[in-house]
């Protein structure tokens, strides 16, 4: 079951890149949960600040990035101020592991896959080096990979193989939570439906949360029970799955929703939203999506818009969060759902407005 | 500031070398190109040598190869002093000169040599990279043969059968040094021909010359300045070295010809007011191209990694 | 079948590469020595482009859909087959007709970062294409202008004079588009033009290109990873799979009635928006095999669930029962010509010169 205290929380999150002449605030005042035992996804597109997030949090900006304000708690401990090396002693791999975007490179390529886990168990555990191989096989046989190969080099392997190599070494120290930084952007759809589908029954056999960040809401929506979506490095909506999908209560959420295209509905337009990603030189403190935004007032860019709770309306159905096996959802009510639109009461009913003017526009063109 | 402004007048210098180049965006690049101290001495110092070669003998208080006497009698190996800045030569030239004048005909074996390396270099490399397959193959391997030339041995003989010389020196160093350039601009040439802009122009059926000319050899521009710089070091140190093994024309004053001098007199050790100069001078020329080629360097990698958000 | 010829034709068309062209590779080939099988990477491959049609290409990275796309756009040549635009056969094609095809028949790639010359103002790229084709005229920069209304870049003038740097990714690829509309062109060749741009952006992208389509009259050879965006703009799915089409008919026959197992199952694997759907994961394991060994027949049956012996003979395209414009490349659906069974001792011959039946 789960505890009252979040396994991560990130309040109040600005990161900022120094470049020559200038400042990006890659991340302003961002906030979420990641309970025991859940699967939040974080999704933005290109440049909302989903990836600095997920090198905040083990401790790898670049060097030009820093850590502005905010706090990252782990297990309610204070985790935002450990240098890279003090982190990757105390936590990396067997409390939080990481999948990054191209994990096809972060393989060690003069080093056989056997001797990279038992290096990772060498200097975490104290595990003789037969019991971490023996664990390692077993992991091999969990991803689906044969177990005869672990003392291949990284090349032998093929794109596909090599994810499920990483996603073995991130489960080997059993690691309470896994961070998958757009993990299947580069594979093909059945590839990546192979992976997702590994990643999610690993997770459920052994209790994990994970984070999982991309920018395909689609995926998201499928295997997570939470998620956060990022619009200009500032957290638009935040909740579970079900609560988002039922309830969007943020103008980039409800539009970026319906920008993706559903095989499902293939009449249905497509969204379009007005103009690009901001770029973000200045100090964040008006919402970031207001130049973007159908619906924005004055008062949006007037001061940096706090995440706040949405009330639960009569209609809500509630159905939200874990999914049992056999695929139903179960309601726990765990994470709030909360926005940062100051207009949120109003936008479910302009939402429908808006949706309503586009079905009469297109019955006119037609 | 003073260098702020040499600098700001460098950077429009540079910006209008290459006419082509966006004014936003070399601005940016060349911006990150002189945040780095040891960058900017390098260019500072490579122009305050170019200069010196260009304006140096207008400025020097006597020629080169004026002997100076003093009560009727030739002033010969004197230490610095107030007349004699660097103190004189066997001959009784005064050093200072001759260094200051040695600059024009170091900085002509080193723009002249590294002209003829840059032409044979883009040539064959644009040729081999562009072309691919057999013709490729054939200059790499000549590449290869021209690497297994020894320069030293090989500069011997070339000045038995054409005589000592100063250009005929120059165009020899150019024919067998354009092989280290070679390479790097064809797999330079490799990777801007599968760019899709290239690839698009030559879908509207661009030929060849139109594409190696309009959008292969205007993105290198940055890789041609850069390694001209460093081809004008290399020159200019294998140069010295002829020289000082006295293949190179004796009566033609550059720096590594002075060294060549100083040793011959015997008294080498001695005379370090002579000695020491024309090698640091040598030295500073070689470091600021190799400063220029590493600021080159750093933004290449800038431009790779980016910042990630 | 329609009565107008189609604008551009491909029939059994194939590329094939050797695997190196070194100097000891080819003194072993010369000796005799040397097992150097070819990269069969598009192996043929029919295709048909009616005017005013668009279609798509779909297969994951290695099926051969952009070495496709370059052998269409001349950047390779066939190493057999035919090309066939404008009823002219490529092979016949003179210097000036293929000055005339490279005019009318433009591509656009998916990597908006590099597809304009770093060092061209936005006026440069477009009116590069005029300047090859000799086609400039009096007003030049009013065709720049036009063409980027027509990618809808307005105002067009101020785009005129920036540069690569100074684009979002979804005006470059508009820049991109604008530069293959200003030489009036019949047929475009579009390789993957929105897989790397943000979705909010993909939309717009997706309807211009419909909408081109539709007011200006042209073709298009859509090539792409993904099955959820062809819908909005193609009229016909082309899968591709290890360099052969193994299922061809409209969007709708092919979304809604898959007949291949692997189209069947690439379908399946899209993922659905929606927490409560209940699609289930692809039961596909694997990848598509190297294509330097190819075994002889269908190319799938390593992971085919419904492999047949007799999968072991390449499968012909046929036409499926309900729909004569669904053609499917697979033996599962030659049951009505008599004769496969589970045992798969029939032989299945094509006996009207398309190719397969024979193991290769």
């Amino acid at each position: 079951m789960t505890t009252d205290e979040p396994l991560l929380e990130v309040e109040g999150l600005d990161v900022e890149y120094e470049l020559t002449n200038d400042v990006i605030h890659a991340v302003s005042d961002a906030s979420f949960t990641i309970q025991e035992n859940r699967y939040l996804g974080l999704v933005g597109e290109s440049g909302c600040g989903k990836s600095t997030i997920a090198q905040s949090l083990i401790s790898a900006l670049d060097s030009n990035g820093e850590i502005a304000s905010g706090t990252i708690r782990f297990r309610g401990e204070e985790i935002q101020d450990l240098t890279e090396a003090e982190f990757k002693n105390e936590y990396l791999w067997n409390e939080i592991a990481f999948i990054p975007q191209s994990a096809m490179n972060s393989l060690d390529p003069l080093m056989k896959v056997s001797e990279q886990a038992t290096k990772i168990a060498k200097e975490h555990t104290d595990w003789s080096k037969e019991e971490a191989l023996d664990r390692f096989r077993e992991l091999f046989g969990v991803v689906g990979l044969p177990e005869s190969r672990i003392d291949d080099y990284p090349h032998q392997f093929s794109g596909g193989m090599k994810q499920r190599t990483i996603i073995a070494l991130a489960l080997f120290l059993k690691p309470s939570l896994i961070i998958a930084d757009e993990p299947t952007t580069a594979l093909d759809v059945i590839m990546q439906d192979q992976i997702l589908n590994y990643l999610q029954e690993i997770r459920r056999d052994r209790d994990l949360s994970m984070l999982m960040i991309t920018h395909d809401i689609s995926v998201v929506f499928e295997n997570c029970d939470d998620m956060a979506v990022m619009h200009g490095g500032q957290v638009a909506e935040t909740g579970s799955v079900v609560d988002i999908y039922t309830q969007p209560r943020h103008p980039y959420t409800i539009l970026l929703q319906r920008a993706f295209p559903d095989v499902r509905f293939r009449d249905r337009k497509l969204e379009t939203i007005e103009g690009e990603p901001p770029v973000l030189h200045e100090d964040m403190d008006f919402c970031s999506f207001a130049d973007r935004c159908p619906w924005a007032t004055p008062e949006c860019r007037q001061g940096s818009p706090p995440l706040e709770p949405v009330p639960e309306g009569a209609e809500t159905p509630r159905g939200g969060g874990e999914t049992a096996a056999d695929g139903t959802r179960v309601d726990d009510g765990v994470v709030t759902h909360r926005t940062s639109c100051i207009r949120q009461e109003e936008m479910a009913d302009l939402a429908d407005a808006h949706l309503d003017e586009i079905e009469a526009k297109r019955t006119l063109t037609e | 500031m003073h260098l702020g402004s040499t600098i700001k007048y460098i950077t429009q210098l540079l910006g209008k070398l290459d006419r082509r180049s966006p004014s936003i965006r070399s601005n940016e690049q060349l911006r990150v190109f002189f945040s780095d101290s040891l960058t900017v001495f390098g260019v500072v110092s490579l122009l305050l040598l170019v200069s010196l070669a260009i304006f140096g003998p207008m400025l020097a208080p006597y020629s080169y190869d004026e002997a100076q006497y003093q009560d009727d009698e030739l002033v010969r190996f004197q230490p610095p002093s107030t007349e004699y800045l660097l103190g004189t030569t066997q001959t009784g030239n005064d050093v200072f000169s001759r260094l200051i004048y040695g600059a024009r005909p170091t900085a002509v074996i080193g723009f002249s040599t590294a002209a003829i390396v840059i032409a044979i270099a883009l040539a064959v490399g644009l040729t081999a990279g562009y072309l691919g397959g057999r013709v490729d193959e054939s200059l790499m391997r000549l590449v290869d043969l021209l690497y297994g030339v020894p320069l030293i041995p090989a500069a011997i003989m070339f000045i038995t059968f054409y005589g000592m010389g100063f250009w005929s020196i120059i165009l020899f160093m150019g024919i067998i040094l354009w092989r280290g350039s070679s390479r790097v601009f064809r797999s330079e040439v490799m990777q801007l021909k599968q760019r899709p802009y290239v690839q698009v122009a030559r879908s509207f059926g661009g030929s060849r010359p139109y594409i190696v000319g309009r959008h292969i050899i205007p993105n290198m521009m940055g890789m041609i300045v850069l390694f001209f710089a460093l081809s004008v070091g290399l020159a200019v140190l294998i140069s010295a070295g002829l020289a000082f093994l006295g293949l190179m024309n004796p009566f033609i004053p550059s720096w590594g010809i002075m060294l060549q001098n100083a040793y011959n007199s015997g008294r080498m050790l001695e005379v370090w007011w002579w000695t020491f100069p024309p090698g640091i001078m040598i030295s500073w020329l070689v470091l600021s191209t190799y400063l220029v080629g590493r600021g080159y360097e750093r933004i290449q990698e800038g431009k790779e990694r980016g910042v990630q958000l | 079948m329609s009565s107008t010829q189609p604008i551009l034709e491909v029939r059994n068309l194939e590329k094939t590469f050797k695997q190196s062209t070194g100097i000891l590779d080819l003194a072993k080939e010369r000796l005799g020595l040397g097992d150097n099988p070819p990269i069969r990477a598009v192996d043929g491959v029919d295709l048909r482009l009616e005017q005013n049609q668009a279609q798509a290409v779909i297969g994951e990275s290695g099926c051969g859909k952009t070495t496709l796309l370059k052998t269409l756009m001349g950047l390779y040549s066939p190493t057999g087959g035919d090309v066939v635009f404008d009823g002219t056969n490529r092979d016949e094609f003179s210097k000036a007709d293929w000055k005339e095809f490279r005019r009318r028949v433009p591509i656009i790639f998916q990597d908006p970062f590099n597809s304009i010359n770093p060092t061209f103002t936005v006026r440069d790229a477009l009116l590069e294409p005029l300047g090859i084709h000799d086609m400039k005229g009096d007003d030049p920069e009013g065709k720049a202008i036009d063409a980027l209304e027509k990618a809808r870049l307005t105002p067009a003038e101020t785009y005129l004079d920036r540069r690569e740097s100074e684009l979002s990714g979804g005006e470059k690829q508009r820049v991109s588009i604008a530069r293959a509309l200003i030489l009036d062109p019949d047929v475009l060749l579009a390789d993957e033009p929105t897989s790397m741009i943000d979705v909010s952006t993909q939309a717009s992208l997706l309807n211009l290109l419909d909408d081109l389509v539709e007011e200006l009259g042209l073709s298009m050879l859509y090539v792409s990873h993904d099955l959820s965006t062809v819908s909005y703009v193609c009229d016909r799915i082309n899968v591709m799979y290890l360099g052969r089409v193994i299922e061809s008919g409209t969007t709708d026959a092919v979304l809604d009635n898959p007949k291949h197992p692997y189209t069947q199952a690439l379908i399946q694997a899209i993922p659905v928006p929606d927490p409560f759907s209940d699609r289930e994961p692809t039961d596909l394991r694997g990848t598509p095999s190297d294509p330097i060994n190819l075994p002889g027949g269908c190319r799938f049956k390593d992971r085919c669930p419904e492999r047949m012996d007799v999968c072991d003979r390449t499968p012909r395209s046929t036409e499926t029962e309900d729909d004569a414009e669904h053609t499917v490349a697979c033996h599962l659906y030659y049951d009505h010509e008599g004769a496969t069974g589970a045992d798969g001792h029939a032989t299945v011959r094509a006996g009207n010169g398309m190719h397969g039946g024979d193991d290769r």
